[in-house]
């Protein structure tokens, strides 16, 4: 992926951080920020594929209320997750 | 204006926003045969509608005997009578068909056991004129907002409509008779200018709850019609009065729900005083959302906020222990985590009265069609533009929305709106060329706010403009706080002439829409503080410490306002309705709101 590539698909990762549930646009954009950058490919691709979730099913992804049955996007909503309990306050 | 590649286009019909007033009425103008469009700046299927939990109201009687009646009784004591009631009838009669099309184009109601729709009690919602609670509302288990969009959005898929995704509307375009002729959008991801001309123009864009600092809706719920209307030079109406829900969790804007207090959660200031027990000694946290929100709103003002900033206020539920908390209150632990960082089992949530729905916006009659004040005539249309669901104002909630009219509100004018369109348009008609002056104001002011260089950013204005009206136009009113709040508004409005706009970019510049959208913002906040300080009275959600009766010799009519570019405000008033729509119903007259 040349660099231009990769910058324009960092602002259409941020732009997909920010959901219409708003509890989760701290979470995800903050992870994006600060993460994803340093995820290997493979995670990488895992946090665009939920990014094309519901919120809905984010949200209880996140509480913990269900799981996806994508195993790469449980490791990544353990990931986010994580960030955001080591981020909270901010 | 060779710096922007321009692009044309003309339909019957273009419908601004795609929550569920607008998929209503772009699938319903559709199915009518006119050519329709529909502009809106995140996935249809994404827009706040998404949220919407709770359900839709209906005088269906599948529980017990119901009339639409009951629900016009309950709407307009709920509105403590500023709703118009030729509306207010329209909406309850057609809450019956409207709900029963919503089924058969498949939205997956809830079901008694014997098939029919299920419907569950709500807050207001009674019958026999007050004497009974009424099952009236009909939901999809807890996700109604969610299913109701999602058919929505397949219907207007299924009727050729043309969606215009991930565009941003930025003006109305205008020509010099006053009539509206067509709207200029934005198109996020490539950066094209689109020029759209049609024969009427639908705003359904919702609310402008981010207005706020704490507010449920969704980051985009920034009044985007609103402005549009305002600075077309038309007014909006009762922008005085807006909803509060007393327990958001601070700096994240989910609710946590009123429940909790029902189980024993309470309330405390920064001296860890349960101060509830002073405002309202009887019923203390339990207290209905208004009391407990003033209260709140009370405690932080006098300075005993918790927090760093002292702008918060504690819910404790640690005392109930574990497992009552699992047992009773599923979900409301892990939300606390999540959205607070705070163990409920062993630290208070933090919160706020939050913004939960704005009644006033842009003025209708019960068809859809804008209305202003003009020579001396209160319900003069406006040709060519339409608006529906949160963004208008018709007015079926006045002062005060009850739960579950909200969803029927945006289904039922969504469908009157497409109805009027097919009265009114003909299919195809030529249309003539666009006003020249028209179109290079919205042009030119899309070039001055995307060069904006001054040395504001816009994330400091918004900020400024959150705190203040969370601070002086929140729950707690006196012409004091309010005063302050003003004279701060009118600072805050001027500093948006030096709005720095950081990224020249047009393709997914967040900042620059985020600019626009801020822009339209401070036309909701600036009406809705100067109307507050003008309304010298209580009246469903607008309550005045210093005028704690409503006064309908005085104030029983509709504030409306005008921002001129500078941000001055200038109000006049427009008259209820006092008269219903047929003779099944006599005008309900005033009387004291006691629940």
């Amino acid at each position: 992926m040349t660099e231009q590539q990769q910058a324009e698909r960092l602002v259409r990762l941020r732009w997909a951080c920010r959901r219409t549930l708003q509890a989760l646009d701290r979470p995800l954009g903050n992870f994006l920020r600060d993460c994803f950058q340093s995820l290997d490919m493979g995670e990488q691709f895992a946090f665009e594929r939920l990014l094309k979730s519901k919120d809905q099913e984010i949200l209880d992804w996140l509480i913990g209320n269900r799981q996806p049955r994508d195993t790469g996007m449980c490791a990544i909503i353990e990931k986010v997750r994580q960030h955001h309990d080591n981020t909270a306050g901010e | 204006m060779t710096e922007y590649k321009i692009e044309h286009h003309t339909y019957d019909v273009v419908v601004v926003g795609a929550g569920g007033a607008g998929l209503r009425a772009t699938f319903g103008m559709a199915v009518k045969g006119l050519s329709t469009a529909c502009i809106t700046k995140v996935f249809p299927t994404r827009s706040h509608t998404v949220a919407a939990q709770g359900g839709m109201s209906a005088a269906l009687g599948n529980m017990e005997p119901d009339k639409w009646q009951w629900h016009m009784y309950d709407t307009v004591k709920g509105s403590d009578w500023l709703g118009d009631q030729d509306a207010i009838e329209y909406m309850c009669r057609e809450a019956i068909p409207a709900v029963i099309e919503l089924e058969h184009q498949g939205v997956p109601f809830s079901r008694t056991e014997e098939g029919r729709i299920y419907q569950r009690p709500f807050g207001g919602m009674t019958t026999e004129f007050g004497k009974g609670i009424a099952h009236r509302t009909c939901a999809a288990a807890d996700r109604t907002g969610h299913a109701i969009l999602h058919t929505l959005y397949q219907q207007s898929l299924r009727h050729d409509a043309v969606f215009f995704i991930e565009h941003f509307a930025t003006d109305l375009i205008m020509d010099e008779e006053g009539v509206c002729r067509g709207v200029l959008a934005w198109d996020l991801a490539n950066g094209i200018l689109r020029i759209f001309r049609a024969q009427k123009v639908v705003l359904a864009t919702g609310g402008y709850g981010r207005a706020y600092f704490s507010a449920t809706s969704a980051h985009t719920c920034t009044g985007d019609g609103n402005g549009m209307v305002t600075r077309a030079g038309l007014p909006l109406q009762d922008m005085e009065f807006t909803q509060f829900h007393p327990t958001g969790i601070y700096g994240a804007g989910c609710l946590i729900t009123e429940g909790v207090r029902g189980e024993g959660g309470y309330l405390t200031n920064a001296k860890g005083e349960r101060f509830m027990e002073r405002y309202a000694p009887n019923a203390k946290d339990l207290a209905s959302r208004d009391v407990v929100s003033r209260s709140m709103t009370i405690e932080i003002n006098e300075g005993r906020g918790v927090g760093p900033k002292q702008d918060h206020i504690h819910l404790h539920l640690e005392h109930l222990g574990p497992e009552v908390i699992h047992e009773r209150l599923p979900g409301i632990a892990e939300s606390a985590r999540i959205f607070a960082g705070v163990d409920v089992t062993k630290q208070p949530i933090p919160v706020l009265p939050t913004v939960h729905y704005n009644m006033g916006g842009i003025p209708t009659n019960y068809h859809g069609e804008v209305v202003t004040l003009k020579d001396g005539e209160p319900d003069s249309v406006v040709p060519g533009l339409m608006a529906i669901g949160e963004c208008a104002c018709v007015s079926v909630h006045g002062a005060n929305r009850l739960g579950s009219n909200s969803l029927l509100d945006i289904v039922v004018f969504g469908r009157a709106a497409a109805n009027r369109c097919a009265e009114t348009v003909t299919p195809s008609a030529t249309q003539p060329a666009l006003p020249e002056a028209g179109v290079a104001k919205v042009l030119e002011r899309f070039k001055r706010i995307h060069h904006g260089n001054g040395n504001t950013s816009t994330a400091q204005i918004r900020e400024a403009m959150q705190h203040t009206m969370q601070k002086h136009a929140a729950v707690f009113r006196t012409a004091e706080t309010l005063q302050e709040g003003v004279d701060k508004m009118n600072e805050i409005y001027a500093s948006f002439n030096d709005v720095a706009v950081t990224d020249r970019s047009l393709v997914w510049n967040s900042d620059l829409m985020e600019t626009f959208e801020l822009a339209n913002l401070l036309d909701c906040a600036q009406t809705s503080i100067q109307c507050a300080l003008n309304r010298e009275e209580s009246r469903g959600a607008h309550a005045r410490e210093d005028f704690p009766d409503r006064n309908d010799e005085q104030w029983m009519k509709h504030s409306i306002a005008w921002v001129d570019e500078a941000g001055k405000v200038s109000i006049d008033y427009r008259p209820v309705h006092t008269y219903t729509l047929t003779d099944e119903i006599e005008y309900i007259a005033p009387k004291k709101r006691v629940y």
